[in-house]
């Protein structure tokens, strides 16, 4: 995973909204061209201004995600730019045996398991999926956000209930590698 | 009342704001980042939620996690700390917008003294007193217009940025025909820092003592201050000593002074606890530099001379509640100190020297006060700010409150692999004969590192 996250330029800080607005679109999309891989997400927001983009993981090598902290303080001090560590991003693969493949939680959120109320869940238990599937949903303040499986494997547990409250890195999902079986 | 208060914060005062929300029967609910998890206050919260990474821009600096979190939780109120998003404009708004309330002041009046370069003009237009500076127009650019204001106010002068905080991106000029340069270079740090290039200038006093009001404002047009604190005590302009009273201060210059950021507070339509900032010249010259809509790291110190306790207080504000006390209510007694006790190297300029803490016993015993959230195995990393330990004691004098200090550092071990801090730096600048008279400046750190001790 890659993200991209923009300090705001001063002057567009104090233009109208929609001239920020229309800016900041740009350059997502501006940001979007230049991954390899294919687009996995843009998040826009508009007040403090931040654009992040994210390709799929096979383009992530040849990015490395860059951070600008646009909020400076006293006290605690974020030194920017800076690259970000590789600790920070979900384990992903279960230390123990391997073969586990857990599907966290991006962010704080609800955890949905089907596009809407009474629609077919994403996945099943025994399902298989393709690296990029979309598994389930976390929506964090009205935004529905698409969590999608970092790579191939059968779906061995659903650990999250339709609904639940999550937390940053809470695991939703474990996959298991497909053997065809 | 609050039913729930979000602590969106860490380290030592995630801890502080927890103990008062304790006592006042709220329940707590901590927001952590994976580096914290396992930490004092989310151990000790009602409840905690996880809400990113270690980096701050997306956990402790993300509003929409923060605000999911607390939606989540069901908390009516977030209570910010200090740095991070206690001071973000556009984050009072977005918690306003979601029905939450942040404690603090109304996001108006934060846009308005957050920007030191608005603050500034804000000061001019309440007829504060300001050091000599421009231009007066915050969103200028023009470097010769900058030139020539910092030429009117006299050398040396301070290029500071409008967004700025923590002494990052500030840069003194002694030499006219070092100012456009500077003026370019504090621009593009400010830019790197804050994403927001503009910076003002401003006459630089060297031999100055940095003193500061805290007030309290409700929303129903009461404001007390409770006194001045002395923060002159600074390396790298950041804090490491404070005391109150000031020393050396008359008790009327004390009251006028007071009375002053008072009168700022209701000007600007305060509400909250805050903190005016002013600099005191060689000849008693008094001038205002910034606002701090937020609680103090130094809090503690005003809260030991009065009584008060001031996250209660926030609360209560937050809460609508008036002011329990008028100004003759306030009655501080006695001197209070606190020294912040950092995991830094004073002889590699004060950088940060991060490392495990293996050996951890904080000092104890009458009026002695540690505000901390370090425990034996706690790693103090590169992603925070380097504080380990706040250590604040009281005394009836002076005299009293310095041997008090001593005490207690000397009975502090902080020690681990990798593991620095300042601990023997704080109790020399206790022994400097300036500062035991009282007749410290801003300047005095960098005199004791620029001349050793033979």
């Amino acid at each position: 995973m890659n993200v991209e996250e923009v300090p705001e330029p001063g002057a567009a800080r104090r233009s109208r909204p929609e001239d920020l607005l229309a800016w900041v679109a740009g350059y997502a999309v501006e940001l979007g061209r230049v991954g390899s891989g294919p687009l996995r997400r843009v998040s826009v927001s508009c007040g403090g201004t931040t654009v992040e983009v994210e390709w799929s993981p096979r383009a992530a090598a040849a990015f490395p995600a860059v951070e600008f902290a646009a909020n400076g303080d006293g006290n605690h001090a974020a030194e920017a730019p800076r690259p970000e560590r590789n600790g920070g991003e979900p384990p992903g693969r279960d230390a123990a045996d391997g073969s586990r493949i857990v599907v966290a939680s991006p962010m704080v959120g609800t955890f949905y398991r089907a596009p809407e109320p009474g629609a077919a869940p994403y996945v099943e238990v025994g399902d298989v999926v393709e690296a990029g599937q979309q598994v389930g949903i976390v929506e964090a303040m009205k935004l529905m956000n698409p969590i999608l499986a970092e790579c191939a494997g059968r779906v061995a547990e659903i650990v999250a209930d339709d609904g639940a409250p999550v937390e940053y890195e809470q695991p939703l999902i474990v996959l298991v590698p497909d053997d065809g079986r | 009342m609050f039913n729930t208060v979000l602590i969106a914060n860490r380290g030592e005062i995630a801890l502080r704001v927890l103990r008062t929300c304790r006592e006042m029967g709220i329940r707590a609910v901590v927001a952590h980042s994976t580096a914290d998890r396992d930490t004092p206050a989310v151990r000790q919260a009602d409840e905690s939620i996880q809400i990113g990474p270690p980096q701050p821009k997306r956990s402790y600096l993300n509003a929409a996690a923060i605000v999911s979190a607390a939606l989540q939780t069901g908390a009516d109120a977030i209570h910010p700390g200090y740095g991070f998003l206690s001071e973000n404009p556009e984050f009072a708004e977005i918690c306003q917008a979601h029905g939450l309330t942040l404690i603090g002041p109304p996001p108006e009046v934060i846009a308005r003294l957050g920007d030191k370069a608005s603050a500034r003009a804000f000061a001019i237009e309440a007829r504060l007193p300001v050091l000599p500076g421009g231009p007066d127009d915050p969103d200028a650019t023009d470097p010769a217009e900058a030139k020539r204001a910092a030429d009117e106010a006299g050398y040396p002068v301070v290029i500071k940025a409008a967004a700025g905080g923590g002494g990052r991106a500030m840069t003194v000029v002694r030499d006219p025909g070092e100012f456009l340069p500077a003026f370019a270079a504090t621009r593009r740090e400010a830019t790197a820092l804050f994403g927001d290039p503009r910076v003002y200038v401003e006459k630089y006093v060297d031999a100055a003592r940095h003193i500061e009001v805290q007030v309290l404002a409700d929303g129903h047009g009461n404001v007390v201050h409770l006194g001045v604190r002395d923060c002159s005590i600074q390396r790298r302009r950041q804090k490491l000593i404070e005391e109150t009273p000031p020393p050396n201060l008359p008790v009327k210059a004390i009251e006028r002074i007071g009375a002053l950021a008072v009168r700022a507070a209701r000007a600007s339509g305060y509400v909250g606890a805050g903190t005016f900032e002013f600099v005191l010249d060689e000849d008693g010259g008094v001038f205002f530099i910034e606002a701090n809509c937020r609680l103090q790291v130094e809090h503690p110190i005003s809260e030991m001379v009065t009584g008060i306790d001031l996250v209660r207080e926030q609360l209560l504000i937050a809460a609508g509640r008036p002011l329990g006390r008028r100004q003759e209510d306030v009655v501080p007694y006695g001197v209070a100190l606190e020294c912040r006790v950092n995991a830094e190297d004073p002889f590699r300029g004060f950088l940060p020297a991060p490392g495990l803490i293996e050996r951890f016993v904080p000092p104890g015993g009458p009026f002695t006060r540690v505000d901390t959230h370090a425990v034996p195995g706690l790693r103090v990393t590169a992603d925070y700010d380097p504080l380990i330990a706040k250590v604040a004691v009281w005394a009836p004098t002076r005299e009293e409150v310095l041997a008090r200090m001593d005490r207690a550092l000397g009975e502090f071990t902080v020690s681990g692999p990798g593991l620095c801090t300042n601990l023997s730096f704080l109790r020399d600048v206790l022994a400097h004969p300036l500062f035991r008279h009282a007749k410290h400046t801003t300047s005095l750190v960098d005199e004791m590192m620029s001349t050793p001790v033979s």
